[in-house]
């Protein structure tokens, strides 16, 4: 008789791993707390799932301590990370779960740089080259139309003020290719040279490059005024 | 069932899932049904632990769950008497409402009779609702406890603790002490125990594969049967919930380092920036040489000035 309690003890043994198994798929979701499914889900730093209204109502009512309703761990809500799926965010104010309460809204996620783009491939030399002549005259132009529209920017500047700043701008730019030459034509050629492959070299970050340029500028500045003085 | 209920209460909705999940997993070590008029009120009952003294009885008693539950703490009281815990008292253990600064919300009924059974054992050290009988006597009243389930409250709970007794009975194996002689006690023993570990394991199998994090908590529980055998259940469990709060600190503090470690690196690399760095050098030491260049000039006037002088 015993033998037999045993046999039949054994062949009932798989029907709760099989049960277990088909309700093990929806409890991959199920809130923590409420054991339904998430509603407004929240993932903790520990990685335990909550809806967020229990987990609001159980940090700031009834928790002794901001602490993990599973695992005790430390809960800061600046780092909960909410779940976006594909169903529709808005639902009726009245199928909440707590009515009574004020819940506010679930913190946001926090959205990362974007991934920097991929580095142009170059197809030949002779194309390259070309291209790089195109694309030089438009970022330099770009880059002067910067300039120029922070000098506007300032707003007090007088105009010939201003038409000092445009040449001083060349004239930095002639300086440092050739110290020699002050002013010429010949100053101009080159200097247009050096833009242009300066201009290749700067195709991405205007912005940044603006502001470089503006603090190479003044330092431009600071170095022509040491030399008058000297 | 969910008819007669409110279903927007959030306490209800939890509490329907339990029992649906009670039914959908039965186990052979307890069973637990709420009232058919007041959810919040269950009957349970347990199994004593096998290779106890409390090995084959069967304990009634009655689960209060509060009307904020799962975010407050239930109540346990037992019915049958076990020589552990007193009958018709609140028991004093973390799981129940005499500490809610311990409770969980992610506990449920089916956590804490697993808990029940696993502190049947232990020392009660002077708990409040506990009691330390004999052996002796524990196992008198755990043979005692099978022939008859105890009285307790209205015809409708009476018809529930009959209906929990019968299914108790249909899963518990029989008694070595029916056996007349040694040699045939020596075999159903052995028998019993390779019954019992075929029952173990399918029993941790389907509570692991449904909620993995109850699965830890029952991992902590088990830690805590040889740290219990002397000081208090709640002491001990306060000393590892502080532990654990510290060093899961600690664990947030690392990782937080290592995220302030890796923002510099992703500087550093970028060609652009090295060539105006070159050049913004350049233009300082440019700017930095003549102004040597004028400082010398003026100490070589002030030498001019001390030699017409």
């Amino acid at each position: 008789m015993t033998s037999g309690f045993g046999e039949s003890t054994r062949a009932s043994a798989p029907s709760p791993s099989c049960s277990g198994n088909s309700s093990n798929d929806a409890g991959d979701f199920e809130c923590n707390i409420c054991f339904d499914l998430a509603q407004d889900p929240v993932i903790t730093l520990c990685g335990h799932l909550f809806c967020w209204p229990c987990l609001y109502r159980w940090l700031h009512h009834h928790s002794h301590s901001q602490e993990c309703p599973v695992c005790k761990a430390l809960v800061q809500e600046e780092k909960l990370v909410p779940l976006y799926g594909r169903g529709k965010t808005q639902t009726d104010p009245r199928t909440k779960s707590y009515p009574g309460m004020e819940i506010p809204h679930r913190p946001s996620g926090q959205r990362p740089q974007t991934a920097p783009p991929p580095p142009p491939p170059e197809a030949n030399p002779f194309g390259s080259y070309g291209f790089g002549l195109m694309g030089g005259f438009i970022p330099m132009a770009t880059a002067r139309f910067g300039n120029f529209t922070l000098s506007t920017a300032f707003g007090g500047f007088i105009p010939s003020l201003l038409n000092i700043h445009f040449h001083g701008f060349q004239d930095a730019t002639v300086y440092g290719t050739t110290s020699g030459y002050p002013f010429g034509f010949n100053g101009f050629h080159g200097g247009n040279t050096r833009g242009f492959t300066q201009a290749t070299g700067q195709v991405q970050r205007q912005e940044d490059n603006v502001l470089k340029n503006l603090l190479m500028l003044i330092g431009f500045l600071v170095l022509l005024t040491v030399i008058f003085v000297w | 069932m969910a008819e007669k209920h409110n279903i927007k209460n959030p306490a209800v909705k939890r509490i329907l899932q339990e029992v649906k999940e009670m039914q959908s997993n039965p186990s052979d070590d307890y069973m637990s049904l709420p009232l058919e008029e007041n959810i919040f009120e269950w009957q349970f009952a347990i199994r004593g632990p096998r290779d106890t003294e409390f090995e084959g009885g069967i304990y009634h008693g009655r689960i209060q769950l509060p009307s904020e539950y799962p975010f407050k703490p239930p109540s346990f009281m037992l019915l049958t008497p076990s020589g552990r815990f007193e009958t018709q008292t609140k028991i004093c253990l973390s799981i129940s409402n005499h500490h809610p600064e311990h409770w969980q919300p992610s506990w449920s009924v089916r956590t804490a009779l697993v808990a029940l059974i696993a502190f049947m054992p232990t020392n009660p050290n002077g708990a409040l609702g506990s009691l330390n009988y004999k052996k002796e006597d524990r196992c008198a009243l755990a043979t005692k406890s099978q022939e008859a389930p105890p009285k307790f409250g209205t015809p409708e709970r009476q018809r529930l603790i009959d209906e929990i007794h019968e299914y108790m009975l249909s899963k518990s194996s029989p008694l070595p002490q029916l056996a007349p002689s040694q040699a045939s006690e020596e075999q159903s023993k052995t028998e019993e125990a390779k019954a019992q570990v075929n029952l173990e394991n399918p029993e941790a199998l389907p509570v692991g594969a449904e909620i993995p994090d109850q699965a830890g908590d029952r991992i902590v529980e088990e830690q805590e049967l040889p740290v219990n055998a002397n000081p208090n259940p709640a002491g001990v469990e306060a000393s590892m919930e502080s532990s654990s709060s510290v060093s899961s600190n600690q664990l947030l503090q690392k990782s937080d380092a290592r995220v302030q470690n890796l923002k510099p690196d992703t500087r550093v690399q970028k060609p652009d920036d090295r060539l105006f760095t070159l050049a913004a050098i350049g233009l300082a030491i440019a700017i930095v040489v003549l102004l040597l260049k004028k400082f010398i000039k003026s100490t070589e006037y002030g030498a001019v000035f001390m030699d017409e002088s």
